[in-house]
C-alpha cells in the first residue's frame, strides 16, 4: 500500500487508537472459545456480529491498533445494506453514505452509456450507497462494541497455528508477550495478505490482469450529484480510463488506468499524481481548490482458494479470494460471505446442524466467487483490454456508441447482484411453480402493510412464508416443536410475487435466501424434510 | 437504421471473438482480415441500403 501520509492526517477522519488490553490467556487463564476470528476488518466483525446476533460468542483478533486506511472499497449494494441492517449497522450507514441509481460512461468527452438502476417504493435501500470504508469499519467495530459476545484484541497478531481434531490452537503475538489461544472453529478474515493463508500452506488460484489502476481520495467541494462516472479515453488523460465517485465530507474518488508504458513508481510520485488529477478536474469543468488526501496502486485479480473450509478454519472475504474492483464485488462479497457462514457456523457450534452443513458455505460461496469472477472478468477486459486486439475492438464499441444503441450495452459496468445459490444442496424445489423465487434465490424486495419489509424478515430464525392464515392452523402444533422456526403470514397482495396458491409455503434460510418453497399444502413429514435439508442433515 | 439482431449476451461473446481473432491475426493482417470481415458480414445483409447503413455507421464512429 503506497500512502503518503500518516493516518493522523487525514483530511476528514479521525483514526481512532485501540489500545492492547492483557487477556486472560496471558495470566495463565483462558478457555476454549466456541469461534476465533482472525481479522477485525469489517468481514472479520461482520461475522462476529452475525455469529453474536445467533448467540454464539467470538473472539476477534486483530493485528493493527486502528481501522484500515483511506478510502478503499466505497460502494455498498443494497443487499449488503439488508445485511448490515439485521446486525444493527445500517442506521448509522445510511445516515452518513450518500446513496446513488445512475451512472454516465463518455467516450472522450461524449456520453455513451447511462446507468440506471431500478430503485422503488418496495425498496428498503437505495441500489448503492458510497461510502468511505473506514467509516463502515467504524459503524460496525463501534456496533461490536457493544456486543458482550464479541472480544476484539487490537495490537495481536496470529504467528502460528496447530490443529487438532477437536480444536485449533493460535499463536497469538502481543506487545506484551506470546499466549495459546483455543477455539473449536477459526475464521479467517485477515485480508489479501492472509497470514492464516500463509500458515496452511494455502494459495489462491486463478487470473491475474496486465492494467494497473491508481485510485486516489481527493478533498473538493463540488455540487455535482453522487453517480458514478467513467471515461474512456478522455482528453485529460489520453489513452486512460478514469472513474470518479463522490463520498461524504467533501471527497471524491478518482481512479485511473496507468498505460502500459507508464513507470508505476513515477506515475506514484505525488507530483505527477497531482497533475494528471488536475488535468482531469479542469476537464470537467471542476475549479474550485483541492487536495489530495489518500492514494494506493491497484492491479485487478480473479483469485479464489481451492476449498473455503479448511476443517476448522474457514476462510472468508479477500482471504478466501481476490475479485476486481469493477462492479464493485469485493468487500460486497466479503459481507454477503459473512452472512452466509455466520448462521450455518451458530448452528453446527449450538449442536443443531453437522459439521457437514459447513460444506454448503464454501460450496455457495466458491460458486458466488466464480459468478463474480464471470462478471467482473468481462467488466476488466473492457476496462483494461488485455491485448492489441481487445483494444482495438474497444475503440470501435466507443466510437460506434456515441450515435447507436448497438454497442452500449459492451459498456455496461455490470454492478454487483446478490448470488442465487442454484445448486446449493440445502435446497428443495417444486416444480409446480411456474414463478417466483426458487430455492437458493432471494425475495423480490416487497413493503408490507404494516410498514415494513419484505428484508426485514432476515433474522435469527427459519422463515416460513405463508399466504393464507388457515396456515395458522395447520403449521401451529408443527411450529411449537420446532426451535428456531417461525412463521409470518403475507397478504394476498403478494402472492404473485411468489406465484403462490392460498395454501404455497416458502421456507427462508436465516439469510434471507430460499431454502424451499412447496405450491400445494405440503405435508408435516415433507416439510420436516425440507428444513432438515437446509440445516445440513439431508 | 440495422436491427439489433444480437442479444446482450451474444453481443459479449461476438466482442471476446472478434478481439482474440485480431490477436491471433496479428498486427500486420489487421486491416485485411478486418476489411474481409466487412465484406463478409456485408454479403450476409438483406440489401444495399442496410451495407450502406452500416458504412455510415462505421465511417461517423471512425471519425471521432
Amino acid at each position: 500500500m503506497a500512502s503518503f501520509k500518516d493516518q493522523a492526517r487525514s483530511h476528514y477522519f479521525t483514526y481512532p487508537y485501540f489500545a492492547f488490553r492483557r487477556p486472560a490467556e496471558l495470566e495463565g487463564g483462558g478457555q476454549l472459545h466456541p469461534v476465533a476470528i482472525v481479522g477485525g476488518g469489517p468481514v472479520g466483525v461482520t461475522a462476529a456480529l452475525e455469529l453474536a446476533r445467533f448467540g454464539v460468542p467470538s473472539v476477534v483478533i486483530e493485528a493493527d491498533d486502528t481501522l484500515a486506511e483511506g478510502s478503499r472499497a466505497i460502494c455498498f449494494s443494497r443487499r449488503t445494506l439488508e445485511i448490515l441492517d439485521a446486525l444493527g449497522v445500517a442506521g448509522a450507514v445510511m445516515k452518513k453514505a450518500l446513496p446513488w441509481t445512475h451512472g454516465t460512461s463518455y467516450y472522450k468527452d461524449k456520453p455513451v452509456f447511462r446507468l440506471e438502476m431500478p430503485h422503488g417504493e418496495h425498496d428498503k435501500f437505495y441500489p448503492m450507497v458510497n461510502l468511505q470504508q473506514c467509516y463502515l469499519e467504524k459503524f460496525l467495530t463501534d456496533r461490536a462494541a457493544a456486543e458482550p459476545l464479541i472480544d476484539i484484541r487490537w495490537q495481536s497478531r496470529v504467528v502460528g497455528l496447530t490443529r487438532e481434531a477437536d480444536k485449533v490452537t493460535l499463536d497469538i503475538e502481543t506487545p506484551e508477550g506470546r499466549y495459546p489461544l483455543c477455539a473449536r472453529y477459526v475464521i479467517a478474515a485477515d485480508g489479501a495478505r492472509s497470514v492464516m493463508r500463509q500458515l496452511l500452506g494455502l494459495s489462491l488460484h486463478g487470473q491475474s490482469y496486465e492494467g494497473r489502476y491508481l485510485i486516489a481520495d481527493i478533498v473538493l467541494r463540488s455540487d455535482y450529484p453522487t453517480e458514478r462516472r467513467a471515461w474512456f479515453d478522455p482528453p485529460s488523460n489520453p489513452g486512460s480510463t478514469v472513474l470518479m465517485h463522490k463520498q461524504p465530507d467533501d471527497i471524491w474518488r478518482i481512479d485511473y488506468q496507468l498505460r502500459d508504458d507508464e513507470d508505476a513508481e513515477q506515475q506514484l510520485q505525488e507530483p505527477r499524481i497531482r497533475q494528471r488529477i488536475a488535468a482531469h478536474l479542469s476537464f470537467i469543468g471542476e475549479t474550485k481548490p483541492w487536495e489530495l488526501d489518500w492514494f494506493s496502486l491497484y492491479k485487478a485479480h480473479s483469485l479464489c482458494l481451492d476449498d473455503y473450509v479448511e476443517d476448522r478454519v474457514i476462510f472468508a472475504g479477500d482471504a478466501a479470494h481476490l475479485v476486481p474492483i469493477f462492479g464493485v464485488r469485493g468487500l460486497n462479497s466479503g459481507i454477503a460471505d459473512a452472512n452466509n457462514l455466520g448462521w450455518k457456523l451458530a448452528l453446527v457450534i449450538e449442536g443443531k446442524a453437522p459439521p457437514a452443513l459447513l460444506r454448503s458455505y464454501g460450496a455457495e460461496r466458491r460458486a458466488a466467487t466464480f459468478d463474480v469472477f464471470a462478471n467482473a472478468g468481462k467488466s476488466t477486459l473492457f476496462m483494461t483490454p488485455p491485448s492489441r486486439g481487445y483494444a482495438v475492438m474497444r475503440e470501435a464499441a466507443l466510437r460506434l456508441a456515441v450515435d447507436q444503441a448497438l454497442t452500449r450495452p459492451l459498456i455496461n459496468p455490470r454492478q454487483s447482484q446478490p448470488f442465487y445459490y442454484r445448486e446449493s444442496a440445502l435446497n428443495t424445489d417444486d416444480r409446480a411453480f411456474a414463478g417466483g423465487p426458487p430455492p437458493g434465490a432471494l425475495p423480490p424486495g416487497r413493503r408490507l402493510t404494516d410498514g415494513g419489509y419484505l428484508c426485514d424478515l432476515i433474522g435469527r430464525a427459519f422463515t416460513l412464508l405463508a399466504f393464507d392464515d388457515a396456515m395458522r392452523d395447520y403449521l401451529g402444533p408443527w411450529l411449537a416443536a420446532q426451535a428456531g422456526v417461525s412463521l409470518t403470514v403475507l397478504t394476498d397482495d403478494l402472492r404473485a410475487d411468489f406465484d403462490a396458491a392460498p395454501a404455497s409455503l416458502y421456507l427462508l434460510r436465516p439469510d434471507g435466501h430460499v431454502a424451499a418453497r412447496f405450491k400445494a399444502r405440503p405435508s408435516l413429514a415433507d416439510l420436516e424434510a425440507a428444513l432438515k435439508r437446509a440445516q445440513g442433515n439431508a | 437504421m440495422m436491427s439489433l439482431g444480437l442479444s446482450d449476451s451474444d453481443l459479449e461473446q461476438a466482442f471476446d471473438r472478434l478481439a482474440q481473432a485480431l490477436d491471433a491475426v496479428g498486427e500486420d493482417k489487421e486491416r485485411s482480415f478486418l476489411a474481409a470481415l466487412a465484406l463478409t458480414l456485408a454479403g450476409r445483409m438483406a440489401g444495399l441500403t442496410e451495407v450502406d447503413a452500416a458504412i455510415a455507421m462505421a465511417l461517423r464512429a471512425a471519425e471521432r
